[in-house]
C-alpha cells in the first residue's frame, strides 16, 4: 500500500485537483452542467449567477475547485475572463471592502494586469461609498471587457456582513457592470436571496448538494482507497459485508461527504469490518471540530445545546423553556437562529414543535465526553447487527447451491426439510447455516427445547460474530409468541432464550430480532394489551442487559406507536433509533412529521 | 441560450416586448412614467431594450438608483453619470460643473464628493445637471430610466430622514415642471405608493407622481414567452417528442412571466427530465407545493398584515374567495361572500377600497365589466393550495 495521499478534510481546495477528480462521486452531471453554464457566460452576455447550497462538510468546496479546475483548464476561456477566488472565511463589512477582496484576488492571481499599486489611492478616499466607487472604475477598466468569474463562499455571511446597503450596492453594480459570472456556496438558503424584498430575490440559480447516499459513500471510500492503492479496503468494499458496513456509518453520519474523507484516513480492512475502532476514532477526530462550532454559540444556545443531547430525543419547546427557565419567546427566537444555522431542527406533529440536534455525530461526540466508549459501542453494535443482512435474503441474493434446503424451510415444510439439515451437517459439520436452520425447523416444529438446545449449540460452535449469524432470530420470536398463550409460557421460554444469547454475547442479534419482529407480531396480537404483555415481558428480561438497552427502548416506543397510532410518540427516539423503527415498521419517513421551515 | 432565472440576459436575447416599448415611448412623448411591476417580470430587461434601442430623437441617461443611499450621493451620481456619458460635454464650460467647483466639490481619481454639511448643495446640483444637459440635448429630448427607486427612497429616509426623502421627490417635481424637454421613468422592486404611504404617514401631504402616468409591465405576450420557451429548451439540450407542445405548456404554466419560464427549464434541466406537457405540469405542481417554496409565494400571503393593517382578515376572504370562483366576481357577490364570513361587515366603500389597493398591488385584475379575479392564474394556484381551499 502506497503513501495515503494528502486529502484535506475541511479546505479542499488545498487537495491535488487531480485527487479531487478522481474520487469526485455523485455530481458529476452537476458538475458538466456548471461548467456550461460558466462556459457560456464568459463567451456570451448570458451571466449565470450560481450557488451551491449544503450544510457543513457537504462537499461545496470539494464542488466549487472541481469546476474552478476545470474551468481554469480551459484554454478557449483563458483569455476571455479574469478569475476572484475569494479567501473563505474572511469579514467583509461594507460593498467597497468587498470590491477590495475581489481586487486583492485578481492582484494575487494576475499581478500584472491588477497591480497592488493602483488600490493604493484608496487611502485618499476617507468614505466607503468613495472607496466602492474607485474601485468599481478600477475594475471594470482592469477587466478590459473580460468576464469576471468570481467564486465566493459562505455567501450568506458576506451579505451578512455587508448588510442590505451592501447588498445593494453590489446588485446595483451588478445591473450597472454586466461582466460578472458568480459561483457561490452556502450552507442554507437566507433571506438575502429568496425574500421578495430583498435586492437580490431571484438573483442566483440555487441548487441544493443532496447528501451522498450509501452507494455513493461506498464508491467514495472505494475511489479513496484505490487512490491510496488499498487494493484490499477497495475490494472489501465491493462486497456485501464491506457494503453492509458502510451502512452502518451512513446510518449515524448520514451522506455527508466530509465524514468519509475523515473515516479515510484511518481505516483498513479489518477495521471497518470491526467498525468500534474506526468510529470511535471518528468522533474523536470529530469533537475539536463540533466544540469549535459550539464555542461559535452564545452561552445560552450551548445550554440549549447541551440539554439537547443529555434528553436523547426529540423535547417539545416547552419543556425546554421550563427546564432552562428560559422565556418562551427568547427560546422561539433562539431555536430559530440555530436552525437556520442547522445546528438543530424542529419536527412538527400536529400543534406541537420538538427540537434536537440535526447532526447524531455531534450529540455523540458530547455524549461520550460524559460517558466515554459506551454509547458509541452499543449503537454502533447494535447498527452493525442492524444492517447484517438476515440470512436466509443474503443467500438467496447469492443464489446459494443449497437453495433447495433454504426453499423447505421458506416454505415451511419443517418436517420434510428436517431429514436433509441432518444429512447435509453429517457430510459438513461446520455448515453453519444448515445447522441454524435446523434449529430453526425444531422450534418451528415447537419442540421448543430440542429447539433452543441445538441453537445453543449453533452459537456455541460458531459464534456469532464469525458469520454475523445468530439465527432467524425474528422467526424464532415469532413463534414464541404465537405458541404461547399466557405471560408465564412467554417467560419461560424468552427467559432460556435471552440466556442461550446471552451466555453465546450475541443479544445484540436477539436485539435485532426484537425491533424486526414487531410489526409481525403486533399483526397476530389481536389486541393491544397482549402485545403490551409481550412489552412487559421483554422489559423485565432485559434488565441489567445492556446490549438489549437500544433494541428495548426502540422495541417500547413501537409498541406505544403500534398502540396509540401517535405519531409524536417516534419523537421519544434519537433520529438514528427512530430510522431503525421506522424500517421495521415499514413507515414512509423516520417520523412523518414536516421539518419546521 | 440556457435557462437563466433571476440572472442577466444580453439585450439582444430579451425576446418580445416591442408593443410595451412602443407604449411607452409613445406616452414618454407626453409625460413621465412610473412603471409599476411584479418583482422577476422584467422590468429591468424592458429598460435594457429601450435603452440599447431609442427612438431618434431622444437621448437616454440610465442609473440604477439601488447603490444610492443619501441625497448628496443621487446628486453627484447623476452629475457623475452625465458628465461620464458626455466627454465632449465634460471639457465645456457648464452651470453644474462650475457650482460644483465653487461649492468645494472634489474629484479624486474620477470619484466626486460633495462638501458635507448643513447646505442642501445637492438640490441646486441636480437641477443644473438636468437643465445643463437638457439644454446640450436640443434639439433631442432627455429622458433618465431610473431603476430602483423606492429602494434608494428608502435608503434615504433611514439615513436621512423623511424630510429629505420628501424634498428629493418635490425636486423632482419641480425639474419635471419647469423643463418640457426633460422625463423621467421610474421603476422600482417595490411599489412606490407604500414608500409614499410611509412619508404621508409622516405629514407629506404633496403628490409627487401625479403629473406622472402608471404603466403597468404585464407577463410576456404568449407567442413570445412560447418563443422563449422553445429556445431554453433547445439551449438546455432538453428531450422533447414535441418541443411546440412543451413550449407551449411551460409559458401557460409559468403564467408567461420571463423568470417562472427560466426556472420551470432550470428545473426540468437539473432534474434530468424531458420536455413533454405532462412533465412541466408536475414539475410547476411540484414547486407549488414544496415546503421550501423555492419562488416564495409565501409572500403575497405573509406580506398582507403590513400591507392591509387591519384589514388582512377581510383580504384574505376576498381572496380566498376568488381562489375558488371559476370566473370574475363582480363587486356584489364579494361583498355577499364577505358578508358570509364576516356577518359584521357592512362597509361597501370599504370593501371599494380594498380592491383598488389590491390590484395595485398586483394581486386582482379588472375585467372590463368591472369585475375581479387573480391577477396571476399561477398565484391563484398557490394561493388555493396553500390555503387548503
Amino acid at each position: 500500500m502506497a503513501d495515503r495521499a494528502f486529502l484535506s478534510r475541511f479546505t479542499p481546495s488545498r487537495t491535488d485537483p487531480a485527487i479531487l477528480e478522481r474520487i469526485f462521486v455523485q455530481r458529476e452531471a452537476l458538475a458538466r452542467d456548471t461548467v456550461e453554464r460558466v462556459r457560456e457566460s464568459v463567451l456570451t452576455g448570458n451571466k449565470h449567477h450560481l450557488l451551491f447550497i449544503g450544510p457543513r462538510g457537504s462537499g461545496k468546496t470539494h464542488f466549487v475547485s472541481l469546476i474552478h479546475h476545470r474551468i481554469a483548464a480551459d484554454d478557449s476561456l483563458r483569455d476571455r475572463m479574469r478569475i476572484a477566488w475569494l479567501a473563505e472565511d474572511e469579514t467583509t463589512t461594507s460593498f467597497a471592502k468587498f470590491l477590495q477582496r475581489i481586487y486583492r484576488a485578481l492582484a494575487d492571481r494576475y499581478p500584472d494586469e491588477f497591480p497592488r499599486v493602483a488600490i493604493e489611492l484608496l487611502q485618499h478616499q476617507s468614505d466607503e461609498s468613495g472607496r466602492a466607487a474607485l474601485l468599481s472604475r478600477l475594475l471594470t477598466e482592469k477587466l478590459q471587457g473580460r468576464t469576471l468569474l468570481l467564486i465566493v463562499e459562505n455567501l450568506a455571511e458576506l451579505f451578512e456582513g455587508m448588510r442590505e446597503r451592501g447588498q445593494q450596492d453590489w446588485r446595483a453594480f451588478l445591473q450597472e457592470n454586466p461582466t460578472t459570472t458568480t459561483l457561490a456556496t452556502s450552507q442554507r438558503l437566507f433571506r438575502g436571496i429568496s425574500a421578495r424584498t430583498s435586492p437580490f430575490f431571484g438573483f442566483f440559480q440555487p441548487e441544493h448538494l443532496k447528501p451522498l447516499g450509501l452507494d455513493d459513500a461506498v464508491l467514495l471510500l472505494r475511489k479513496i482507497a484505490e487512490v491510496n492503492e488499498d487494493a484490499e479496503l477497495a475490494s472489501f468494499l465491493q462486497t456485501p459485508t464491506g457494503r453492509n458496513r458502510v451502512h452502518v456509518l451512513h446510518h449515524l453520519a448520514g451522506g455527508n461527504p466530509r465524514v468519509y474523507i475523515i473515516l479515510s484516513d484511518f481505516i483498513t480492512r479489518a477495521s471497518l469490518d470491526e467498525l468500534v475502532g474506526p468510529f470511535e476514532k471518528l468522533i474523536d477526530e470529530l469533537t475539536p471540530y463540533y466544540q469549535a462550532r459550539l464555542k461559535r454559540l452564545s452561552p445560552q444556545q450551548r445550554e440549549i445545546v447541551e440539554f439537547l443531547c443529555k434528553s436523547r430525543h426529540a423535547v417539545p419547546v416547552k419543556e425546554i423553556a421550563d427546564r432552562l427557565f428560559i422565556s418562551h419567546q427568547t427560546l422561539t427566537s433562539q431555536l430559530k437562529d440555530m436552525r437556520e444555522n442547522r445546528y438543530v431542527e424542529g419536527r412538527t406533529v400536529g400543534r406541537e414543535a420538538r427540537y434536537e440536534l440535526q447532526e447524531p455525530l455531534m450529540r455523540l461526540s458530547v455524549e461520550v465526553k460524559e460517558n466515554p466508549g459506551q454509547p458509541i459501542r452499543r449503537i454502533v453494535e447494535f447498527l452493525r447487527a442492524w444492517h447484517t443482512p438476515r440470512r436466509l435474503e443474503q443467500q438467496l441474493r447469492e443464489t446459494d447451491p443449497r437453495l433447495d434446503i433454504m426453499c423447505s424451510y421458506i416454505l415451511e415444510r419443517h418436517r420434510d426439510s428436517f431429514d436433509p439439515y441432518e444429512r447435509a451437517l453429517d457430510i459438513n459439520p461446520q455448515l453453519v447455516q444448515g445447522a441454524h436452520d435446523r434449529a430453526g425447523a425444531l422450534l418451528n416444529l415447537n419442540q421448543w427445547d430440542q429447539g433452543l438446545k441445538a441453537l445453543e449449540d449453533c452459537l456455541h460452535r460458531f459464534g456469532p460474530s464469525e458469520h454475523d449469524d445468530a439465527g432467524d432470530v425474528e422467526s424464532i420470536l415469532h413463534l414464541a409468541f404465537a405458541h404461547s398463550e399466557d405471560e408465564a409460557a412467554w417467560r419461560n421460554r424468552l427467559e432460556l432464550l435471552v440466556s442461550t444469547y446471552a451466555k453465546a454475547e450475541a443479544l445484540v442479534y436477539l436485539g435485532t430480532g426484537l425491533v424486526r419482529s414487531l410489526k409481525s407480531i403486533s399483526e397476530v396480537a389481536g389486541n393491544k394489551d397482549r402485545l403490551a404483555d409481550w412489552r412487559d415481558v421483554w422489559h423485565d428480561l432485559g434488565k441489567g442487559q445492556e446490549p438489549l438497552e437500544i433494541p428495548l427502548r426502540i422495541f417500547d416506543v413501537g409498541v406505544r406507536y403500534l398502540q396509540t397510532g401517535d405519531r409524536r410518540v417516534l419523537l421519544d427516539l434519537v433520529r438514528e433509533e427512530r430510522r431503525v423503527l421506522a424500517e421495521a415498521l415499514g413507515l414512509d419517513s423516520e417520523d412523518g412529521s414536516k421539518g419546521q421551515r | 441560450m440556457k435557462s437563466n432565472p433571476g440572472g442577466q440576459i444580453p439585450v439582444d436575447e430579451i425576446l418580445g416586448r416591442d408593443r410595451l416599448i412602443a407604449d411607452l415611448w409613445d406616452t414618454l412623448h407626453r409625460l413621465s412614467v412610473v412603471m409599476t411591476a411584479e418583482r422577476r417580470i422584467g422590468k429591468t430587461s424592458v429598460l435594457r431594450k429601450m435603452q440599447a434601442e431609442p427612438p431618434a430623437g431622444w437621448f437616454v441617461v440610465s442609473m440604477d438608483l439601488e447603490r444610492v443611499h443619501t441625497a448628496n450621493e443621487f446628486a453627484t451620481a447623476v452629475f457623475d453619470k452625465v458628465r461620464d456619458g458626455l466627454s465632449r460635454w465634460k471639457q465645456t464650460a457648464h452651470s453644474a460643473g462650475k457650482f460644483f467647483s465653487d461649492i468645494g466639490g472634489t474629484e479624486i481619481a474620477g470619484v466626486l464628493k460633495l462638501p458635507e454639511g448643513k447646505d442642501r448643495h445637492w438640490k441646486t446640483l441636480l437641477t443644473r445637471t438636468v437643465d445643463d444637459l437638457v439644454t446640450h440635448q436640443r434639439p433631442n429630448r432627455l429622458v433618465f430610466f431610473w431603476d430602483e427607486m423606492p429602494f434608494m427612497l428608502q435608503s434615504i429616509r433611514h439615513r436621512e430622514g423623511e424630510e429629505t426623502a420628501m424634498e428629493i421627490l418635490d425636486v423632482l417635481r419641480s425639474v419635471r415642471q419647469e423643463a418640457a424637454d426633460f422625463r423621467m421613468l421610474v421603476t422600482g422592486s417595490i411599489g412606490l405608493h407604500h414608500v409614499l404611504s410611509r412619508l404621508k404617514a409622516a405629514d407629506y401631504t404633496n403628490a409627487p407622481f401625479n403629473d406622472m402616468y402608471d404603466v403597468e409591465v404585464t407577463p410576456l405576450e404568449p407567442p413570445d414567452a412560447e418563443e422563449l420557451a422553445r429556445r431554453l429548451i433547445a439551449g438546455e439540450g432538453l428531450p422533447s417528442s414535441d418541443r411546440g407542445a412543451a413550449a407551449r405548456a411551460i409559458a401557460e404554466q409559468g403564467d408567461c412571466f420571463p423568470y417562472y419560464i427560466h426556472s420551470i427549464v432550470k428545473r426540468l434541466k437539473s432534474s434530468g427530465l424531458a420536455a413533454e406537457p405532462g412533465v412541466v405540469a408536475a414539475t410547476v405542481t411540484s414547486q407549488l407545493n414544496s415546503p421550501d417554496d423555492p419562488w416564495e409565494l409565501l409572500h403575497y400571503r405573509e406580506r398582507i398584515p403590513s400591507y392591509y393593517p387591519g384589514d388582512d382578515s377581510f383580504v384574505l376572504a376576498i381572496l380566498d374567495h376568488l381562489a375558488t370562483s371559476d370566473r370574475p366576481e363582480p363587486v356584489a357577490r364579494l361583498f355577499a361572500a364577505l358578508q358570509t364570513q364576516h356577518e359584521a361587515f357592512s362597509d361597501r366603500e370599504r370593501l371599494l377600497s380594498l380592491l383598488k389597493l389590491l390590484h395595485r398591488d398586483h394581486y386582482l385584475a379588472r375585467t372590463p365589466e368591472g369585475h375581479y379575479t387573480f391577477r396571476f392564474p399561477l398565484i391563484r394556484r398557490w394561493w388555493a393550495l396553500d390555503r387548503g381551499l
